[in-house]
């Protein structure tokens, strides 16, 4: 048993987080695709040097503990972004290496975490149930590849991308078809992009009669094991949102009510204030722990590593609501501003409620595991 | 960072549930009807070695490191085991022996302990007092040297293990002029003139706990009774704090298991509208809730039984951390778990509406709620 990093984790974690907030300090300025793909490139390539592009991509950098540290070092800065690039990295960089064979690895996994490709993940359909079955979209293979068509709703960092992983029906099971940017019969049409959660860069794709050759497929394979990774991959990613977005409300409510003075004394004073900001700070440090130890199980490999994430997921992502919406009472209209952190989280802690597996259907898995 | 269990430990859990299960609690239902210390339960813990676990064998103990003796508390509430035993046992063994082995003289170890760590004495620690609880640096119970003797004068209010305890730690004010610095620590021995108990109060939940005023009056007892030095007892009662923020937590986390437990073997079998209950979706709501709550919750703990056991400086911040989230946090579950079992849950015959009650001492005792978010603001 051992809770504290090792002090090369901590340096590690430290580093990311710097180069992180140099690279996002004025995301807010990228308000149009280009700007935003520019900056989960520039992102990439600044991590690139580190081990943080590694993690779960390769059997020496597992996805444990500490990548989760780093993960959520990154969040902080700029949850949309955080999202949205992670898409590419870990959620299609894992799929690849998990699933497909050593040329695809060769050929994706390198420039992906060069930052010379950028990656999303096609899965959602606006038919589909909440447990992702059935898929509509179906590949038919013919001579030399697989010829794709379907509909994807809302494909994060599709608007950035190179690269699509489009999850569909091949054969009797699941297949992932790698459909590049510039593929013929692919349509990419932007969604959300002037929200607030523009950041992600969304789109909707439809690909009719997409031709993709046979050196960019990746299956059939089991369609339980295939969708469970997949959400469970986000589902580790949102933790890591929720808690860097945590952190980031915390501090700043922290950092307001000790410097704004009411009634002549500094706000942490009042006990209104004070008791806040501790029931804050222990959700923050609780939710740390859980995503550290989700981390962890995923390394160990361990069979309750599905649950955990489940419980990890509901428990990080409420908690995130709660902080940011703490930290807006005590920070008033000055949380408002429209880059704050702490209206950032609320927007996104609700964001990432919904999004991977939604808290309220990992209740349920939860609930079935108990059972 | 691990959060690995050893096998060791993990074995010997096991075996606490499996001890538990088997002698005590078959018991728990009786005694918590009558509102009655289970003595014979408490004595096979000592027999057991859960009483002593992590002392020195030259004192009776096992010489268990932190983590399995917070280990056991969990398996204990994890087996079923009420709220109130392992109240009692918390502050018999970590409120009154552990502070008289951290800082005790040899004598006063060598005295005491073996008896304490069998259960063939009940200890109990006296701090808190009628006008001085979350204030206790106001406590106003006097300790005046005279000669080679003390004299007490004063009392205590809400203490765990007051009416039957064989040896209490007492703390009380060797210099009146000061707060913190002015309290002291001694023994006080049952049937020492001029120390009297009140009588058993009654008490929402934990009623297997018993607790009850202590009264001194002019009770005179040995000067080698102090336990340490004069004016350290403040920082004496303070250092069970680590302690208290693990080993008296890890029954109410085991516990959670425990009600979660019973709460699912119940939704599969309760059918109602023609399916088991655990079908529907808002049983598996609640279901989730008290999972999720244990699995944060034991973080929390076993991160300051961790520090504990690497022998860091206590971190303040994590133990009231995991003091204010047990306390508050729990209280969700456990009325799910009373509201999950319908007209059962509310009646005694099942053990939710125990640890309903029981539960509800988890944000008042050993330091409040509000104390903790005292403390954690301050630190911030």
């Amino acid at each position: 048993m051992k809770y504290e990093f090792t002090q090369a984790e901590k340096q590690a974690i430290e580093e990311t987080e710097k180069i992180a907030g140099q690279v996002l300090a004025d995301a807010g300025r990228a308000l149009t695709p280009e700007a935003r793909r520019g900056l989960v490139q520039a992102l990439a390539k600044a991590l690139a040097p580190t081990g943080y592009m590694k993690a779960g991509l390769c059997d020496d950098a597992p996805f444990d503990a500490a990548a989760m540290g780093a993960m959520i070092a990154v969040a902080g800065s700029e949850p949309g972004v955080f999202l949205a690039f992670e898409t590419g990295v870990r959620q299609m960089g894992r799929l690849i290496a998990e699933y497909g064979n050593k040329e695809q690895q060769d050929r994706f996994l390198a420039p992906l975490q060069k930052g010379d490709l950028i990656g999303a993940v096609a899965l959602c359909e606006k038919t589909m149930n909440v447990v992702n079955d059935p898929l509509a979209t179906q590949g038919v293979r013919e001579a030399g590849g697989v010829v794709v068509s379907g509909d994807k709703g809302f494909v994060v960092n599709g608007d950035a991308a190179d690269l699509f992983a489009v999850v569909g029906r091949l054969e009797e099971g699941l297949g992932v078809f790698l459909v590049e940017r510039d593929a013929q019969g692919l349509t990419l049409d932007p969604v959300l992009d002037n929200s607030d959660y523009g950041t992600l860069s969304p789109c909707r794709i439809i690909l009719d009669g997409c031709r993709v050759p046979e050196t960019h497929v990746i299956g059939p394979m089991d369609a339980k094991k295939l969708l469970a990774d997949l959400r469970m991959w986000e589902n580790q990613v949102l933790i890591a949102a929720a808690v860097g977005m945590m952190n980031a409300a915390l501090f700043s409510a922290t950092l307001f009510a000790k410097t704004h003075r009411t009634g002549g004394k500094p706000a942490i004073a009042f006990q209104e204030v004070g008791f806040k900001l501790a029931e804050m700070f222990t959700l923050v440090e609780t939710s740390q722990l859980m995503a550290y130890k989700t981390g962890w199980l995923n390394a160990e490999k361990d069979r309750e590593t599905a649950v955990f994430t489940d419980c990890a997921k509901v428990f990080c992502t409420e908690s995130a609501e709660e902080v940011a919406g703490s930290a807006l009472r005590i920070l008033s209209l000055e949380g408002l501003a429209p880059d704050h952190p702490a209206q950032a989280a609320l927007r996104w802690a609700k964001y990432a409620q919904i999004a991977g597996t939604s808290t309220e259907i990992a209740r349920m898995h939860i609930g079935d595991a108990a059972l | 960072m691990d959060f690995a269990f050893t096998r060791e430990q993990l074995m010997f859990k096991k075996e606490v549930i499996k001890f538990a299960r088997k002698e005590i609690v078959p018991r728990v239902e009786e005694h918590e009807l009558a509102g009655k210390f289970d003595l014979e339960s408490f004595r096979k813990m000592g027999e057991f070695g859960i009483l002593g676990l992590h002392f020195p064998e030259a004192y009776g103990g096992q010489g268990a490191d932190v983590i399995t003796t917070v280990l056991a508390g969990e398996a204990m509430g994890e087996a079923g085991v009420d709220g109130g035993l392992t109240l009692s046992y918390g502050a018999h063994t970590f409120l009154c022996a552990d502070t008289i082995f951290a800082h005790g003289t040899e004598a006063q170890r060598k005295k005491y302990l073996p008896n304490l760590n069998s259960g063939e004495w009940v200890g109990c620690m006296g701090l808190t007092e009628p006008d001085a609880g979350s204030d206790v640096a106001s406590l106003r119970t006097t300790a005046v040297k005279k000669g080679d003797t003390y004299v007490l004068n004063g009392s205590k209010m809400f203490i765990t293990n007051g009416p039957i305890a064989d040896v209490a730690l007492v703390y009380a004010k060797t210099d009146p002029e000061k707060r913190h610095e002015g309290i002291s620590a001694f023994i006080v021995e049952k049937g020492t003139p001029g120390f009297s108990t009140g009588q058993p109060l009654k008490k929402m939940g934990c009623r297997t706990s018993p607790t009850s005023e202590l009264f001194f009056s002019d009770c005179v007892i040995p000067a080698e009774n102090l336990v340490g030095k004069e004016g350290n007892g403040f920082l004496m009662a303070m250092q069970t704090v680590e302690w208290d923020r693990s080993a008296l937590l890890a029954p109410m986390v085991g516990g959670t298991k425990y009600i979660l437990d019973r709460c699912a073997e119940y939704a599969g079998k309760r059918v109602q509208f023609g399916k088991a209950i655990g079908q529907f979706q808002a049983t598996k709501h609640k279901l989730a809730n008290m999972r999720i709550f244990y699995e944060s919750a034991k973080l929390l703990v076993y991160r300051v039984a961790w520090h504990k056991n690497q022998g860091n400086p206590l971190n303040h911040l994590s133990a009231a951390m995991a003091k204010l989230f047990v306390g508050d946090w729990s209280l969700g579950p456990v009325n799910d778990a009373l509201l999950l079992h319908g007209g059962y849950g509310y009646c005694h015959e099942y053990a939710m509406e125990c640890a309903f009650r029981d539960n509800r001492l988890a944000p008042l005792g050993g330091g409040t709620s509000d104390i903790q978010k005292m403390i954690i603001s301050r630190l911030m």
